[in-house]
């Protein structure tokens, strides 16, 4: 499972390389963090937290063959703040998504980061293939 | 793209030997056809067709990073539309 959702999230974002899954057991289920690079946040939400939606959906599918249950959690970076040693002497807005570990399945970003995180792949507008009903 | 289809499809189906994606170029977008067990249909498609729609998601931003177009049509191993 974890191989999957690198797959589907290194098809999707401008730097494959920064992609990295982890992968925890907890009790009955898996809980995966993908994390990417920042400026890719926004193609693996998807408008309306769509992409992150769909990465669910297929990871659901797939735990529920294992016979398990999986969460996604989506943020950037690391995860983890070994990158930034010392702090930052500018008081600037922090715009980073730590996962909430109790709710993994949130699709949107918080509020107060929206000016940095519009979900929306600058890409989007022309591309209507034609699936919608 | 046509292996993310595959891996797709595969993690999800309880036959993965017998899923078979096609590809094929069409002026500007490219047309993949996914094929799987007829037991797996409902696995590939969903509940009213949210797997589907998911993978059809997950293709087309794919696409665009590559500036094209890319449709999915599912079908089981016999139906040859």
């Amino acid at each position: 499972m974890k191989d999957l959702i690198e797959h589907m999230a290194r098809a999707i974002v401008e730097h494959p390389d920064e992609v990295v899954v982890t992968e925890e057991e907890e009790e009955d289920q898996f809980v995966y963090r993908l994390r990417v690079a920042e400026s890719d946040m926004g193609r693996v939400i998807g408008k309306e937290g769509r992409i992150a939606n769909a990465m669910r959906a297929l990871l659901k599918v797939a735990a529920i063959r294992k016979e398990t249950r999986a969460i996604l959690e989506i943020g950037e970076g690391t995860g983890r703040p070994s990158f930034r040693s010392e702090p930052r002497p500018q008081a600037e807005p922090e715009p980073e998504l730590e996962p909430e570990p109790d709710l993994g399945l949130e699709p949107e970003p918080e509020p107060e980061a929206e000016l940095e995180l519009e979900p929306e792949p600058e890409l989007e507008p022309e591309a209507e293939s034609g699936d919608k009903p | 793209m046509k292996d993310l289809i595959e891996y797709m499809a595969r993690a999800i189906v309880e036959h993965p030997d017998e899923v078979v994606v096609t590809e094929e170029e069409e002026e500007d977008q490219f047309v993949y056809r996914l094929r799987v067990a007829e037991s797996d249909m409902g696995r590939v498609i969903g509940k009213e067709g949210r797997i589907a729609n998911a993978m059809r998601s997950l293709l087309k931003v794919a696409a665009i990073r590559k500036g094209t177009r890319a449709i999915l049509e599912i079908g089981d191993r016999d139906s040859s539309a």
